[in-house]
């Protein structure tokens, strides 16, 4: 039997894990008003690293997390100096249609790469629980949690007592006066939108260890990060949590209460509140500020 | 080298120039042509015109937010001239260029204390220097310290004004470029905000100075340059102006509508 604090606490893991795997899309939004499109896309290929690194050279999910960044970070650049920073200065609709081409070509390419199958991670944790004061919780869930926790604090505590974080919410905030302070507001949006890629390829790494997954599965996970910042707005890592929090709560009740199969439509019709209640879109200005 | 109030001896030499600027924001619409000032060493020139006459664009090509199409954007150093013509704006930092935009540009969710460390970024490299700077800032406006971890978007119109110029004097600019400080604020703020430039030049910066208030500029500037549609209109000493403001300012009010300057021509 499940008690009430068991759901609750499941819900808390949970929010954690999509905190961290809506983070990416928060920031590039925020900071830099770019809709990475190809978010889910970024996220899945996480996903596939962290199964192709432990079954080629019997890498852990924990260690590719760490690897993830240089690799997610270098892909990011790419595609910032490639596409986002040349159909920027065309208009905003070019971005979004650009990253809405990227996103179709790389979900192509993850589909010759790794076919339409189903994956999933076993490691030394999947399937066991734990019990905590009295209470039992899978394994693989608290890990990736915990992983997921302490990504979002160091870049929490790096925002706000670094340099760079300052130039970071500067940026988000008034990206004029940043470049008449000196900061160089290009090549920040570069390493901004680098960061974004990279976080969001360390959380896909972090949902191998959990779900199972596959390609076309990335849909799934762009939608899953509109819900948070819908919800959560575009304020920076507190925003994403409550948008996290509430989403995982959510899912953790609903999975309790209703048969499965609605479970998704409910989720989905938590995006469509969202939306409705958000009239203002999904960054609205005043909520800048991170 | 770091203390806001370097010696003025030490430091007025430092001047800026437009050469035959012609800059556009619409291709093949220019809102400067040909235009050409100088502002020395350690005074405050004065750019005045009708709105729409290319005041505040001729700052933001100084600023290097605007490149100019044609024509040279070069600072004077003592002896040397450097040609800043097509450097990006964020080098202007480094060149001890300061630029104050019209309205509000503090980062308004964050707190008073981190916008001034963010004035400190051309000084990133050396922590104490910055350190040491922002002490000043603090000494200087006693204010900024009792609200040092408020957001600065919670300031009034004032106070903001305030950080914003203790924020561009965290650098030690010997060049400050001044857009319209009167505009949009209360009469007091708008007179301690001329309180400040004049206070700058004491300190031997250079100051350029764009406004609608032509009294107040000219109660303040050294040297006048008046802009008309882009171009050079005249340009001479105070003293020479002193008995044309009136006429000045009523020939430009009947010029044009009163509303957004900028932009538009």
């Amino acid at each position: 039997m499940t008690t009430v604090t068991e759901v609750i606490a499941t819900g808390v893991l949970l929010g954690l894990i999509y905190t961290l795997a809506a983070l990416g899309l928060q920031v590039s939004l925020g900071v830099l008003r770019v809709l990475n499109l190809a978010h889910g896309i970024i996220v899945i290929a996480g996903a596939f690293f962290a199964f192709d690194l432990l079954h080629a050279w019997h890498i852990t999910p924990l260690l590719a997390v760490i690897l993830a960044l240089p690799v997610f970070f270098l892909f990011g650049l790419v595609l910032d100096r490639g596409l986002v920073q040349r159909v920027r200065r065309v208009s905003e609709q070019a971005v979004l249609l650009g990253l809405f081409g990227a996103m179709i070509l790389l979900q192509s390419l993850a589909i010759l790469t790794w076919t339409t199958d189903s994956r999933s991670i076993t490691v030394s944790y999947t399937n066991s629980s734990v019990t905590l004061a009295g209470v039992t919780l899978p394994a693989d869930y608290l890990v990736a949690a915990a992983a997921a926790l302490v990504i979002l604090g160091i870049i929490a505590a790096a925002l706000r007592f670094t340099m760079a974080g300052r130039a970071v919410q500067a940026l988000a905030q008034n990206p004029e006066a940043a470049r008449v302070l000196g900061v160089n507001v290009d090549r920040w949006a570069s390493i901004v939108f680098g960061l974004s890629v990279a976080v969001a390829g360390m959380s896909g790494v972090l949902l191998a260890d959990v779900f199972p997954f596959s390609v076309q599965e990335q849909s799934q996970w762009l939608a899953y990060a509109f819900i948070v910042v819908l919800v959560g707005g575009t304020g920076g890592i507190r925003g994403a949590l409550v948008g996290g929090l509430v989403l995982g709560l959510a899912q953790s009740v609903f999975n309790q209460v209703l048969p499965l199969q609605y479970v998704d439509v409910v989720v989905y019709g938590l995006l469509a509140a969202a939306l409705i209640v958000r009239g203002g879109g999904l960054a609205s200005r005043r909520e800048r500020a991170l | 080298m770091t203390a806001a109030a370097a010696p003025a001896q030490a430091r007025a030499s430092t001047g800026i120039r437009l050469a035959d600027v012609t800059a556009e924001y619409v291709p093949r619409q220019p809102t400067l042509s040909g235009l050409s000032l100088w502002a020395a060493p350690g005074r405050i020139t004065v750019i005045l015109g009708p709105n729409g006459s290319g005041k505040s664009t001729s700052l933001k090509v100084m600023a290097g937010l605007l490149q100019p199409w044609r024509g040279k954007v070069e600072i004077v150093r003592g002896a040397e001239t450097h040609d800043l013509t097509g450097a990006p704006c964020h080098d202007r930092a480094r060149h001890k260029i300061a630029y104050l935009p019209q309205g509000h540009s503090v980062f308004p969710a964050m707190s008073v204390h981190d916008n001034l460390v963010l004035g400190a970024w051309p000084l990133k490299r050396d922590r104490r220097a910055a350190a040491a700077a922002i002490a000043a800032a603090y000494e200087r406006y006693p204010m900024l310290r009792d609200k040092r971890r408020v957001p600065a978007g919670s300031l009034s119109g004032g106070q903001q004004r305030i950080l914003e110029v203790a924020r561009l004097l965290v650098a030690d600019p010997d060049l400050v470029l001044v857009d319209e400080p009167s505009t949009g604020v209360a009469p007091a703020v708008a007179s301690m905000m001329y309180v400040e430039l004049a206070r700058m030049r004491s300190e031997g910066r250079t100051v350029v100075l764009v406004d609608q208030d032509v009294r107040s500029a000219l109660d303040i500037g050294d040297a006048v340059y008046t802009l008309r549609s882009g171009r050079n209109d005249r340009h001479g000493e105070v003293s020479e102006f002193a008995g044309d403001v009136t006429a000045l300012a009523r020939e430009w009010l009947s010029a044009g509508p009163t509303a957004s300057e900028e932009k538009g021509g």
